[in-house]
């Protein structure tokens, strides 16, 4: 035989080989549970240690309180007393707990599930981008290539080192955006896809996961409707398995969705970063910079021609449309104009930050031009009988990159550093107090049967300040002397307690209240935030319970809702009426919470200052300098106060600034505050809320508004001049121009308000 | 059917494999000493001593922002907790433990620590 025809043969035959294996369900899911378990072997190697970095303590933690309800006090678990003093564990944003991920955290313990989680996941994101892939017309040994420059992208191994692990529900945005495709061309089963997929996600913490395949899901449907306009019955068919996966998905995440809405919608999350990525700063966190390739993002540049060549197909213009999309987001403010600014505005997106985690939907369209592109070039070979060596040097430049990310992955593995984890020790399951606790070792805390009050989450968390961690007993009456108070038994979601009182009483619980919160006997309020009851006279066994509205009713719609997905995956063939009735029936569940559980108001925010005294006042209190600046957006600045004060720990400032509104004050504007000392560094006292209660919007018009901010620590022998203004904080970071000085003196847009000297 | 067997087995094989793994592998320090009642008030006492030093850096560090100032205060005390455990070869979880017990139940240190900590109220940025 001839040179050539051997070198072709022998060419040709691992490609034949590999095609077989992408093309047989099972041996690829094989090979993709083979790929994720070495991508994650240092991670399972040394699993059940904790990782040393701060947000691996209270991501451990939820999971861990959840756990503890389950399986140690046999409860749901919906209130987590381990943090801040007792915090709603299902409306908690980043708890993974209400995924089916949970039975591995169980069995495994936390730490140990982890990397059984990730190794799960990935291997989700390998099946659902090959089938993605698919869907949009790539061949199966382009997709099998492709599938790990999404689901091993640096994105996931970075998450994984910081315990990120509900990030990893990213692993689900193919299957979401697959079953979207799928849906909008008429199938059922592809609703219930992306409705369970996003349910998931967001059961899972996908505080962005979710968020974003709405965005992904927006491009399935623009394109659905280009394509399908001239075919009007396809497509409101099309439009109504759409509307199927959105009630499914929101109705699966009911159990987490109402929850959290609730907890945001009282307690919001205020970002305010300027997060700015240069197109070079892109590239290095895709593509990695130097070898070995390292990337916050890492993709990898080894396809890239694949990927160019599908782009320059016509039929990829959506997709490549919707990569560059996600690459003008994922360069934030950096980009002029900034579609991540515009996209902050449109809640839920104006609590999301970082938005170089726009590059993890990039990911996955990359993959599949990339996927495209391996296929464009074996339709090239074929055609132009090409030697085959060419596609299979392609094939090994593409898992040379696949190889590059799991040296990626090994990377951020290895370069963690991993601590002891807790130990639960034998412990009366009846005792649990709050300690002061440390949101830095935060995950020692429920194993010891103690809950931090230190801690930390990404919103303004609904804690009262009265909470204590020194107390001989969690639960006390407000008036030592009218009786007594005995626990009889303690669980997460259930107190009892024995209470013998001459008159009436209040016992306060040295945890947080929630509405949520319902007593045997005697009423539930908040006192200054706390957990309290207000009891009768005489001797009484009470017994405070937690059940929530929305936990109750979103268990029982998510509950309901995948009883619809089974409904509906075999009723695909019936009419589109019936299947969306199935799909509107879990809200059964909303009505019926409506209905039967009943739930006080929340009361409204307290705007005062930690005195008591109220923050709206009608006019500046004595000893104030009027200033009179008035800036755009009709806020003025109209006086200041600043006494210095010397104290044993060195002198502190007591700084006060009112504020008034000619108007309701627009959204997303902060306060800066720059003590600009003669010597050293600016120190910056920034903020958004005023008296660090609440932002301007939350305050009425023609009112003084007091900002006070007592106690500023100052150094001793330093004269500060200090500059206040008003910047569109959780906006584009820009200040408000000052149109009438008044009595101040401007300079760039900030008002001197006092030049001081520390004793 | 008989086809997919060997895949099959193979994924089967591989995950329990992991699973196995997961399950037994020895996480860093687990064989500390427990501690002691007179090292646990040490413990109690060499944390909390520093605690008015700590809060005075914590509150020129972040001005006007009582979350932030008790937030940095802990991170000093979670790394004196560390310094301290990793010292006398303890279980970090018992040193914890030591610090809350020595509050509640007031045990004798240079300073009184603040039982209280202001409500959770994240900077706009990180």
């Amino acid at each position: 035989m001839p040179a050539t025809p051997v070198v072709l043969s022998r060419a040709r035959a691992p490609l034949a080989v590999l095609r077989k294996v992408a093309g047989s369900t099972w041996w690829r899911i094989a090979l993709f549970v083979a790929l994720a378990v070495a991508a994650k072997a240092i991670w399972i190697w040394r699993a059940g240690a904790m990782v040393d970095y701060r947000d691996a303590q209270y991501n451990s933690l939820f999971e861990e309180a959840a756990r503890t309800s389950l399986v140690d006090y046999h409860q749901l678990p919906f209130w987590n007393p381990y943090y801040c003093g007792g915090v709603y564990a299902l409306g908690t944003p980043s708890a993974r707990f209400s995924s089916p991920t949970m039975l591995l955290s169980i069995v495994f313990g936390v730490l140990r599930a982890s990397p059984l989680i990730a190794v799960l996941a990935c291997v989700a994101g390998l099946e659902g981008t090959y089938r993605y892939a698919r869907s949009h017309g790539a061949g199966a040994l382009g997709a099998l290539l492709a599938a790990p420059l999404f689901a091993l992208c640096g994105f996931f191994p970075r998450s994984g080192s910081f315990e990120w692990i509900n990030f990893l529900g990213f692993e689900l945005l193919p299957w979401a955006a697959l079953g979207l495709r799928r849906a909008f061309m008429g199938e059922v089963r592809g609703a219930v896809i992306a409705g369970g997929a996003v349910g998931w996600m967001t059961c899972f913490g996908g505080t962005y996961a979710a968020p974003y395949t709405l965005l992904v899901g927006t491009w399935e449907l623009i394109e659905a409707l280009v394509s399908m306009r001239r075919e009007p019955r396809a497509l409101l068919r099309g439009l109504a398995m759409g509307a199927i996966a959105a009630l499914i998905g929101a109705a699966i995440a009911a159990v987490r969705l109402w929850p959290i809405a609730e907890t945001l919608a009282s307690s919001p999350r205020v970002l305010g970063a300027i997060d700015s990525n240069t197109p070079l700063v892109v590239a290095q966190m895709l593509f990695g910079s130097k070898i070995p390739f390292r990337g916050d993002f890492l993709v990898g540049a080894l396809v890239l021609p694949f990927a160019v060549m599908a782009a320059l197909e016509r039929k990829s213009v959506w997709l490549v449309a919707q990569a560059a999309f996600f690459l003008w987001l994922a360069s934030g403010f950096a980009a002029k104009p900034s579609g991540y600014a515009i996209l902050r505005t449109i809640p839920p997106y104006t609590m999301l930050r970082s938005p170089e985690r726009f590059l993890v939907p990039f990911a996955l369209v990359y993959a599949v031009l990339v996927a495209r592109g391996f296929g464009r070039l074996e339709a090239i070979v074929r055609a132009k009988k090409w030697p085959w060596a060419i596609a299979s040097a392609a094939a090994l430049f593409a898992i040379v990159d696949d190889g590059v990310l799991v040296d990626n992955d090994w990377g951020w593995q290895r370069g963690r550093t991993l601590m002891e984890a807790p130990v639960s020790a034998n412990r009366d399951k009846n005792d649990f107090a709050n300690a002061r606790g440390d949101r830095w070792l935060a995950a020692y805390y429920p194993s010891l049967g103690r809950g931090t009050l230190s801690c930390f989450d990404d919103y303004q968390v609904p804690q009262s300040p009265e909470l204590r961690g020194d107390l001989p007993h969690e639960e006390y009456l407000a008036d030592q002397t009218a009786g007594t108070v005995t626990r009889t038994s303690w669980s997460p979601n259930a107190i009892a307690l024995h209470v013998d009182v001459k008159e009436d009483a209040r016992v306060i619980v040295n945890q947080n209240w929630h509405p949520g919160w319902h007593a045997s006997i005697g009423e539930v309020v908040s006192d200054k935030g706390r957990l309290a009851v207000n009891l009768p006279p005489g001797a009484n066994d009470v017994v405070l319970r937690f059940m929530p509205r929305s936990g109750i009713g979103g268990t029982v719609t998510s509950l309901l809702a995948i009883a619809a997905c089974i409904g509906l995956w075999r009723a695909r063939k019936a009419k589109v009426g019936a299947q969306l009735a199935i799909a509107i029936v879990p809200f059964i569940g909303v009505a019926s919470a409506f209905a039967f559980v009943h739930e006080p108001p929340r009361p409204p925010m307290a705007l005062v200052l930690p005195d008591g005294e109220s923050i709206v006042a009608e006019t500046p209190p004595p000893g104030a300098q009027k200033l009179g600046v008035k800036l755009e957006e009709g806020i003025q600045l109209e006086a200041a106060r600043s006494l210095i004060r010397a104290t044993p720990d060195g002198p502190v400032l007591d700084f006060e600034l009112d504020w008034r509104l000619d108007r309701p004050a627009a959204p997303g504007l902060g306060i800066f505050v720059h003590f600009e000392p003669d010597k050293g560094d600016t120190v910056n006292v920034d903020h958004v809320a005023l008296a660090t209660v609440a932002p301007f919007e939350a305050f009425p018009t023609n009112k003084t508004l007091r900002d006070v901010l007592p106690d500023i620590a100052v150094e001793s022998g330093k004269t500060y001049r200090i500059y206040v203004g008003v910047w569109r904080a959780r906006r584009g970071g820009e200040r408000l121009k000052v149109t009438d000085k008044g009595n101040g003196t401007i300079d760039e847009d900030r008002v001197l308000v006092a030049t001081v000297r520390a004793p | 059917m008989r086809r997919d067997l060997v895949p099959k087995i193979a994924i089967a094989v591989i995950a329990s494999l992991v699973m196995l793994r997961a399950a037994t592998a020895r996480p860093p320090d687990a064989h500390k000493k427990p501690i002691d009642d007179k090292i646990a008030r040490e413990a109690y006492r060499e944390v909390t001593s520093k605690e008015r030093t700590a809060r005075r850096e914590a509150a020129v560090k972040f001005p006007g922002d009582p979350w932030s100032q008790d937030d940095d205060f802990h991170e000093r005390e979670s790394e004196a907790v560390r310094a301290f455990a990793g010292s006398k070869e303890l279980r970090l979880g018992d040193v914890v433990r030591a610090v809350d017990d020595g509050m509640r139940e007031r045990w004798p240190s240079p300073i009184t620590p603040n039982p209280k900590v202001p409500p959770c109220r994240p900077r706009l940025s990180y």
